[in-house]
């Protein structure tokens, strides 16, 4: 079945099966793989994307569940070549090392920080709980989301 | 992929929905945060998947102190607790149940419904529903019923839905203020199933002070425990009451070991957490 959604900006048309998840069609029939398969079950985060303005597990949504969707990825954080504040403060930071689960966490970053743009500790904690990551040990990530914090304030 | 061929609906009504539904081999999905898992792992072999996210009038939210609430299936757990302050205001403890679910992204797709339909012992919404005295609203091909959510659950995975009959919308009657907690003991902080959950809720504090209490994750479906609730009843808090609460609570237990815990764990956490909940919320002193 053919389905429309639009992907980082762009509208598009993909023929999608029942069974491929949205990251499926993601990944292999539009070639973003900022997302990645982790677990494949909801529990890592590493396919985090924003669908329709919140931050989801594309592993657990149907293709055909995506028709109608708006739908952000680590591929539309970037601007004309320029690198989103949130990117940024994750390498000043050094929040990560392997960079699987980045993506991830930029996603879950972004849609905390337009919901509540100067988080506590707390907050931070809990709106990436559903990311994980077995590099860093996650503080330099909680630093880099108040630094994202800081220059978005900043900017605005 | 998943590993598994069936078909998808996304009917716009509720008729066309149900029609689809009755026949054989067909489920219905919100926000398929369980269903994907299961037909990964194929523990789920449907004919086809009825997506009723487009359904508008399963979106509804309404409360009022005479209707009580009354949540929509399709209303997922985030847009309960932060698109409607009416929940955490009226039902505290279902407010703090939801909270602990999955992590943030799973509540954006979860639903109660689902939470319910999907019938596992370990669902956090459902204890303090029980003890809210919530109500299903049912809904088939073949008409409409209203059951309450106590007589729901027939086993772990089971409940009395027929096929074609879906979950319409979740009655919580407003019965006055309430205080309580759901204190949900899990292997880890971030994303686990509840090793147990103790939902324990106070209506009218102030006034007549009906405690009531269910639990998850102890019994082959959540349970409130009406014996423990007659018995407190009436009754000053005293550490010898409170103690006897607490053992006839854990007494209509029967927990099993898994992954998740042992069953002797469970057992002993059924005693210890109905006392540690009433002492937390002030309403008793322990004598040392
Ligand atoms: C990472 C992760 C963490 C989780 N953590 C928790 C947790 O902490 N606590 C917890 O309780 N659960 C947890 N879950 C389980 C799950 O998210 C919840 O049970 C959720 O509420 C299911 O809702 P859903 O809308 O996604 O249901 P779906 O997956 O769409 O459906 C679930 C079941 O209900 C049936 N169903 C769907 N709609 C209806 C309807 N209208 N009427 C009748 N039946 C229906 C389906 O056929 C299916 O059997 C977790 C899941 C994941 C993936």
């Amino acid at each position: 079945m053919v389905i429309k959604f639009t992907i980082n900006g762009d509208e598009m048309e993909v023929d999608v099966k029942p069974n491929e998840t949205l990251l499926d069609v993601l990944r292999n029939k539009l070639f973003i793989t900022g997302p990645k398969e982790g677990c494949g079950n909801g529990e890592c985060g590493a396919c985090t994307v924003i669908y329709n303005g919140k931050p989801v597990n594309s592993c657990l949504i149907l293709a055909p569940e995506a028709d109608g969707a708006e739908i952000l990825t680590v591929e539309g954080l970037t601007k004309d070549g320029k690198l989103h504040p949130i990117q940024e403060a994750f390498i000043e930071e050094n929040a990560f090392q392997c960079g699987f689960c980045t993506p991830g966490f930029l996603m879950s970053t972004k849609a905390l920080l337009e919901r509540n743009p100067n988080p506590s500790r707390e907050e931070i904690v809990e709106a990436l709980s559903g990311n994980l990551c077995r590099c860093t040990g996650y503080d330099t990530i909680i630093r880099a989301v108040k630094k994202a914090a800081e220059k978005m304030g900043a900017r605005s | 992929m998943i590993p598994l061929d069936f078909s998808y609906f996304r009917p716009t009504t509720l008729e066309e929905a149900l029609d689809i539904l009755s026949e054989e081999g067909m489920i219905p999905i919100l926000g398929s945060t369980d269903v994907v898992v299961k037909l990964r792992a194929r523990r789920l072999k449907p004919k086809g998947v009825v997506d009723l996210k487009a359904i508008e009038e399963l979106h509804s939210f309404s409360f009022s102190k005479e209707e009580g609430m009354v949540i929509g299936a399709a209303v997922t757990m985030n847009e309960l607790i932060e698109d409607h302050p009416e929940v955490k205001e009226n039902y505290p403890v279902f407010y703090q149940a939801i909270k602990k679910v999955g992590a943030y992204q799973t509540r954006n797709r979860a639903t109660v419904a689902g939470n319910i339909g999907n019938s596992s012992p370990a669902a956090d919404s459902v204890p303090p529903l029980l003890t809210y005295n919530a109500k299903l609203k049912l809904v088939s091909k073949e008409g409409e019923r209203t059951v309450e959510l106590k007589d729901f659950f027939t086993g772990p995975g089971k409940n009395i839905l027929k096929q074609g009959e879906i979950i319409h919308s979740i009655i919580v009657p407003y019965e006055g203020p309430s205080i309580g907690m759901y204190y949900k003991l899990s292997r880890i902080k971030a994303v686990d199933l509840s090793t147990i959950g103790v939902a324990l809720t106070v209506i009218d504090p102030d006034g007549k002070r009906d405690i009531r209490i269910a639990l998850a994750s102890v019994a082959p479906t959540p349970i409130r425990v009406f014996e423990a609730e007659d018995f407190i009843r009436g009754k000053e808090l005293t550490p010898e009451v409170v103690d006897e609460f607490a053992k006839i609570v854990q007494k209509n237990t029967s927990p099993i070991t898994d992954t998740r815990g042992t069953k002797e764990y469970r057992y002993e956490m059924a005693y210890v957490l109905p006392k540690k909940i009433l002492r937390e919320l002030g309403l008793y002193e322990e004598v040392s």
